[in-house]
């Protein structure tokens, strides 16, 4: 299989006068296959915007080798311009002054599209992401959401061969991280295989439910790449319950010789390794005071996190 | 591959300067900052001029001394600054990650600040003559508008090549810049003929290229006694002199920068 990005024994330095270098990238090499969905999972400050950043030609490896289509980041950034896009969470580029349509246009300028085809590419995309309407808002004043919906429209309208997303849906609410995600479904599936993703997220039901390749990251390191079932067999145990109470759960609460974790105040996490107990357990956990329900779970990726690094992907009490 | 050609250096030209002329003619507030203000300094100097019972070329001095210092404050912080704060808007990486030449998109917001702080500057001119009836040579407009592009286009340059180095050593550069508002004031002879003072002072002034677009302007928009050293044919073609070398200058350095900020990670905010 044609990688889309190959990276051998990357590590990316940070220097500061006066401070320890900081490592963000330790000796990570991964490739990418092309026609690919490719997510980057791991906690904030892990290294997943360092990497994506040397891919999409914004920073250079202190050490290793890293093509994109083919073509070395060091030496030919230009070419590889030519076939990417990233698209950054948060992001607040462009004009304040400018409408959206003409924000759209000016970078379509900058990306060789004739007039016609940024006329054509910048509408049916406005389009599909429901944001025509808008298509004569000033930047200044659009929501949050309607910003990275504009932002993504951005990325996709020079049909990039490789399209970089780094935290896409961060800051965004439920339902328009949704439709961003379902969106980027449908680019992919019309982009016949030619089309590949990296996206870096700290979301593990985002990376789930789109990615078909998972690299997990963490302190700069790969610690596991492959596919979101074989990451989940990774983790220490077969099954969990999820337990909920009807009052917070008091300090200094235990279980007998059962491990679990707080999910929060009223609600923790079981953890079974042995499968052949799940009665016995079942039955200890239906007889503790203030119970609501009690709900059986196959283990995820924030469990996979939890595995290999002792640490939570997202943050709980 | 599409190719770096003409037509795609038209197109990020023109992309860029878009928001410099349609965006910031939308902001009612450039009236005020871009117009207003610098009439009302030239007014000042007017009237401390007829309170000395100056000469009336003194006045035509000081008009069109003042509508070419509205140049100089935009080429400073509208082209200089203009990389910095393009990083910090997010906009530099969509910039650097595009497949046009960064050299190029400065030179839209060159030929955008240029448009625009042309219409300031005329402007500035004509409300200032107007107001105070002061005379000109208005047979020699044509000299006076090649003079008048060149100078524009001379400091745009020299601005285009700091815009870089600016980005590259960051925020303390900009106080610099503002503590060298008040000395240029003075260098570029902007309320006085410059060579009336010390044909050497004159000389060494004429680095700045504004000083020697004041100066032209002066030769052939004012009628005046004050002996000029440098012919207003020369300082145009020291002024072209100055924009070619400017844009070779900022060719490299620009090249320079995006190497250095790539290698040290400074291209972007998010630095993790």
């Amino acid at each position: 299989m044609i990688n889309a990005v190959e990276a051998s024994n990357v590590t990316r330095k940070y220097f500061k006068r006066g401070k320890k270098d900081k490592i963000a990238l330790d000796d990570v090499s991964l490739n990418i296959p092309k026609g690919s969905f490719y997510g980057l999972l791991g906690p904030n400050g892990a290294g997943k915007s360092t990497l994506i950043r040397i891919f999409s030609t914004l920073l250079l490896p202190s050490e290793g080798k890293v093509s994109v289509l083919g073509y070395d980041v060091k030496t030919q950034a230009s070419e590889i311009r030519w076939k990417i896009s990233l698209v950054a969470g948060g992001e607040m580029s462009g004009y304040g002054l400018l409408t959206v349509y003409e924000q759209l246009w000016m970078f379509a300028m900058f990306n060789g599209l004739t007039n016609k085809e940024a006329k054509n590419n910048i509408n049916s995309l406005l389009e599909i992401v429901g944001l025509n309407e808008s298509k004569n808002t000033k930047l200044s004043e659009l929501s949050t959401g309607m910003r990275q919906k504009m932002n993504l429209v951005r990325g996709l309208m020079s049909n990039p061969e490789v399209l970089f997303l780094d935290e896409p849906t961060l800051g965004l609410d439920v339902e328009i991280a949704r439709d961003v995600r379902n969106y980027l479904k449908i680019w992919m599936k019309e982009g016949n295989g030619n089309r590949t993703v990296l996206l870096t997220t700290h979301y593990m039901q985002e990376a789930e439910d789109l990615c078909d390749t998972i690299s997990i990251i963490d302190e700069g390191k790969i610690l596991h790449t492959g596919t979101a079932d074989f990451l989940k067999d990774k983790s220490n145990f077969d099954f969990k319950y999820i337990v909920k109470f009807s009052k917070d759960i008091e300090v200094g609460f235990k279980v007998e010789n059962l491990k679990f974790e707080y999910i929060d105040l009223k609600t923790i996490e079981v953890y079974i390794e042995d499968s052949k107990k799940n009665e016995e357990i079942f039955n200890k956990l239906k007889d503790l005071s203030n119970v609501i329900s009690i709900s059986l779970h196959r283990p995820n990726l924030e469990d996979t996190f939890l595995a290999l690094t002792g640490k939570q992907l997202n943050e709980k009490i | 591959m599409k190719k770096y050609n003409y037509k795609f250096l038209l197109r990020t030209v023109y992309g860029r300067a878009y928001p410099r002329i349609f965006g910031t003619i939308r902001q009612p507030s450039w009236i005020f900052f871009e117009i207003l203000l610098p009439v009302l300094s030239i007014i000042a100097f007017i009237y401390v001029l007829r309170s000395f019972n100056a000469k009336p070329e003194f006045e035509s001095f000081a008009v069109i001394g003042g509508s070419m210092m509205a140049i100089w404050f935009n080429v400073v912080f509208g082209m200089a600054l203009q990389l910095r704060w393009e990083k910090e808007g997010g906009n530099l990486e969509i910039y650097i990650t595009s497949p046009t030449k960064l050299s190029w998109i400065l030179l839209g917001m060159m030929f955008g600040g240029g448009l625009a702080t042309s219409l300031y500057s005329i402007s500035v001119f004509t409300i200032s003559s107007y107001l105070f009836g002061t005379s000109f040579l208005w047979s020699n407009w044509y000299k006076a508008i090649l003079i008048f592009i060149s100078c524009v286009v001379s400091l745009y340059a020299v601005g285009m090549s700091l815009s870089s180095l600016f980005l590259r050593f960051g925020r303390s550069f900009e106080y610099y810049l503002e503590l060298a508002n008040e000395p240029i004031h003075f260098l570029s002879g902007s309320y006085y003929p410059i060579f009336s003072v010390n044909i050497i002072f004159g000389l060494f002034c004429s680095l700045i290229p504004i000083t020697l677009g004041i100066d032209g302007l002066r030769q052939v928009l004012v009628l005046s006694e004050y002996p000029t050293f440098i012919d207003w044919r020369l300082e145009t073609l020291i002024m072209i002199l100055y924009a070619f070398i400017a844009l070779r200058f900022a060719k490299f350095t620009l090249a320079w920068m995006e190497k250095s900020a790539r290698e040290k990670g400074t291209l972007t905010l998010k630095w993790q």
